[in-house]
C-alpha cells in the first residue's frame, strides 16, 4: 500500500511547440528579486455544473500556488476581457495584453462515464502570440488537489526551466504547551497545509523528522520509554521501528540519496561520531572518530560525500568528507558558530544555520565553502531543508521574545536569493520542517 | 475585596504550612524533591540536584564541584539508588548540536561521580539539548539557568 493513490496518468505533451520565432516568455528566478510576472488563469472550462465545480476548485489551487511562488502575480479575474469559450480556441491576444498578463493558462475539465476527470490545458505567451505548451491529464476525481499542484508545476517548470514543488509534502513537529513542557507532535501536510494530520499523539518528544527520498517514510528522533534514538516510521502504515541497536543516543539522523541508509550521530561517553546505517543489512559503519562532536550529517545528491558539523576546530564549524569518513576538510571560514548544513538536491548549495552576535542566521555557501551568503535571519531561526528543486529553503523562526514571554515559533519559507519570504501556515506552533520530494 | 484578600493570606499560609510539614513535593517522574525552582535528591532538601555550565562548555566548575560532592555523600548513603543524569543546554545552539552538548555534560558529570567512588552501573545519562528548558524566557537569566546538569534517580531501573 503506498501513499499515493494509485493515479494512471496519461501524461503526454499532446501539442507540438510552434517553433518560436519571437523571443519565449523567460522567468529569470536565479538572479535576485524580480517584480512578480503576472499572468492570466482563465476559469477551467466544463460544460455542465459537475465539470464546472471541479474546475472552479482546480483553478483556485492553480492561482494559490502560483501566486504562493513570488514569482507569479495572478491578475484579478475581475478584470479579465475575454471570455473564453474552449481551450481549443485561439485566445484574442489584444484583451490580455491590455490587462499585462505576460502568459495565460486556458484549461477544461472532462468527466467521462466512469468518473475519471480528463483535464487538458494550455499555456500561451501572450505576446510572443504562441502556445509554450499543452498537456493532458487524465485521473480519479478524487486526485483533483494533487492534479491541480501537477498543473502550477507545469506551469513553474515551463515558464522557469526549474523543476517545480507544489506536489509535495512537508513533515514537521507541531508543538503547544508552555517551554517546560512542551509537547511536541509529528505532524505531515501537503505543501499548501491541505490533508493536514498528526503522526504522533505527543505522548513521547519527538524532533527532527526528515524524508525518505521514495517520501513514504520519516527517519527522526523520539524518547519512547525516555530512552533518545533514531526511528523510522512507514507514514501510510504507521509503522514505527528503531534503527539499529547502537550502545547510546542516536540522533540526527538523514537518508542517503537512495534511500537504503540512514546516517546519523551515536553519542557515548561524552563522544559523538558519525554512523550510517544499512538499513537492508543492518550494516552499521563509523564514519568518524574524533573524541568532541560530530553530527547533522546530510549527503551529497549523489551519495559519495558528507557534509556534517563538527567542534574539532575548537567552536562548530562545517566540515566535508567522502562517505567513508575519509579526506575531512573544513569549509567554513566567517565569524560565528555553523551547524545543521544541509546539502541541496542539486548539489551546487550547502545551506547552514549561523551563530553570531546573539542572532542566528540561514544561509548558503558551496560545498568548497564559497560564496556564503545569508538569506534570512531572526532571534532564532535554525534547521534549513530544500524544496526538490533546490530553490527556496524552510526553516523553524522563533520570533523575538516580547516583555520576558517566549515567541512563538513557526515554519518560513525563503527563496535562495533571500527574497519571497513566507510563513508555512500551520495549526499549530511548528519547527522542524522537512521537506518531500515530488510526490508524482 | 476584604474577602478575597483574607482567602489568600489563609491559602497563602496553607501552602507555607504543609511545605514545611512535608518538604519539597515530590516529582514522581525524575524522583526529585522540587521546591521554588530548585530540586533535591532528599526530602530535607540538602543535596542540590542541579549543577550548571558555561555557555558552550562542558567543564565543571568549582562550585559545580561542590554540590556534586554532596551529592556523592548522598548516594553512599543511599545505594540502593540508581541514577540517571541528565544534560541539557540554553537555545542558543541548533537542536542537534544541543543534543551533542547535553550528552557531554551529562558524561562529565557521570565521569566526575565514577571518579568518586560511585560504581559504574548505578550511573545512566540522558540528554535533552534544548528541549527542557527549566526557565522559560529568551534572556539571560533564562539560559543560565537552562545549561545545567540534573542528578535524578532512575525510576524505570
Amino acid at each position: 500500500m503506498k501513499y499515493t493513490k494509485k493515479i494512471i496518468f496519461s501524461f503526454l505533451i499532446f501539442f507540438s511547440y510552434i517553433l518560436n520565432v519571437n523571443a519565449e516568455l523567460k522567468i529569470d528566478i536565479t538572479s535576485g528579486y524580480t517584480e512578480p510576472t503576472p499572468i492570466g488563469i482563465h476559469d477551467f472550462i466544463g460544460t455542465n455544473d459537475e465539470e464546472n465545480n471541479v474546475a472552479k476548485q482546480i483553478t483556485k489551487l492553480v492561482i494559490a500556488d502560483l501566486n504562493n511562488s513570488g514569482i507569479f502575480k495572478i491578475i484579478d479575474p475581475k478584470a479579465y476581457i475575454q471570455k473564453i469559450p474552449s481551450p481549443n480556441v485561439m485566445p484574442k491576444f489584444s484583451d490580455w495584453r491590455v490587462i499585462n498578463a505576460q502568459a495565460l493558462i486556458v484549461g477544461s475539465t472532462q468527466i467521462n462515464k466512469s468518473g475519471q476527470v480528463r483535464i487538458e490545458f494550455r499555456l500561451w505567451d501572450v505576446f510572443a502570440e504562441q502556445q509554450m505548451a499543452g498537456w493532458a491529464f487524465s485521473t480519479a476525481r478524487s486526485n483533483w488537489r494533487q492534479i491541480s499542484h501537477r498543473i502550477a508545476d507545469k506551469v513553474y517548470e515551463r515558464l522557469t526551466g526549474e523543476i517545480g514543488y507544489f506536489d509535495t509534502r512537508i513533515a514537521y513537529i507541531a508543538e503547544s504547551g508552555p517551554a517546560k513542557k512542551r509537547v511536541k507532535r509529528l505532524a505531515i501536510m501537503d505543501q499548501d497545509g491541505a490533508n493536514h494530520r498528526f503522526l504522533t499523539d505527543g505522548s513521547n518528544l519527538v524532533i527532527t523528522p526528515r524524508f525518505s527520498p521514495s517520501h513514504q517514510e520519516l527517519t527522526y528522533l523520539s524518547y519512547i520509554g525516555r530512552i533518545p534514538r533514531v526511528y523510522l516510521l512507514d507514514i501510510e502504515t504507521g509503522k514505527q521501528e528503531k534503527v539499529g541497536d547502537f550502545p547510546g543516543m542516536t540522533f540526527a539522523p538523514r537518508f542517503s540519496p537512495l534511500g537504503d541508509q540512514v546516517i546519523m550521530s551515536l553519542a557515548t561517553e561524552g563522544n559523538s561520531d558519525i554512523y550510517s546505517y544499512n538499513l537492508q543489512t543492518n550494516i552499521r559503519k563509523q564514519l568518524t572518530s574524533y573524541r568532541g562532536i560530530d553530527t547533522s550529517p546530510s549527503y551529497s545528491p549523489n551519495g559519495k560525500r558528507v557534509v556534517f558539523n563538527s567542534d574539532r576546530g575548537g567552536s562548530p564549524q562545517i566540515y566535508v568528507m567522502s562517505n567513508k569518513g575519509k579526506k575531512i576538510k573544513r569549509i567554513s571560514f566567517g565569524k560565528g558558530h555553523y551547524s545543521t548544513p544541509v546539502w541541496s538536491p542539486r548539489g551546487d548549495y550547502i545551506a547552514f544555520t549561523k551563530y553570531f552576535n546573539k542572532t542566528f542566521y540561514i544561509g548558503v555557501m558551496t560545498p568548497e565553502g564559497k560564496g556564503e551568503r545569508v538569506i534570512a535571519k531572526g532571534f532564532l531561526v535554525e534547521g534549513p531543508t530544500w524544496t526538490p528543486n533546490g530553490r527556496m529553503i524552510a526553516y523553524t523562526k522563533k520570533d523575538y521574545p516580547m516583555k520576558k514571554k517566549e515567541g512563538k515559533t513557526r515554519i518560513f519559507l525563503i527563496d535562495l536569493t533571500g527574497f519571497h519570504e513566507r510563513e508555512i501556515i500551520t495549526p499549530l506552533e511548528a519547527s522542524d520542517p522537512a521537506w518531500s520530494s515530488l510526490l508524482n | 475585596m476584604y474577602i478575597l484578600r483574607t482567602l489568600s493570606v489563609i491559602i497563602f499560609s496553607f501552602i507555607l504550612f504543609s511545605c514545611t510539614q512535608k518538604g519539597g513535593m515530590e516529582d514522581v517522574s525524575t524522583g526529585l524533591y522540587e521546591q521554588g525552582g530548585m530540586s533535591y535528591l532528599d526530602k530535607n532538601m540538602t543535596v542540590p540536584a542541579k549543577i550548571y555550565f558555561n555557555y558552550n562548555q562542558y567543564l565543571i566548575t568549582d562550585m559545580a564541584q561542590n554540590t556534586l560532592d554532596i551529592q556523592v555523600a548522598w548516594m553512599d548513603e543511599n545505594p540502593g539508588k540508581y541514577i540517571l543524569i541528565e544534560g541539557h543546554c540554553d537555545e542558543r545552539g541548533t537542536r542537534e548540536y544541543n543534543l551533542a552538548l547535553g550528552e557531554r555534560r551529562a558524561n562529565a558529570v557521570r565521569e566526575y561521580l565514577s571518579s568518586m567512588g560511585i560504581s559504574d552501573g548505578r550511573l545512566n545519562v540522558v540528554s535533552y539539548g534544548k528541549e527542557r528548558p527549566d526557565a522559560e524566557g529568551s534572556y539571560d537569566d533564562a539560559w543560565q539557568k537552562n545549561r545545567r546538569s540534573v542528578t535524578t534517580i532512575d525510576v524505570d531501573r
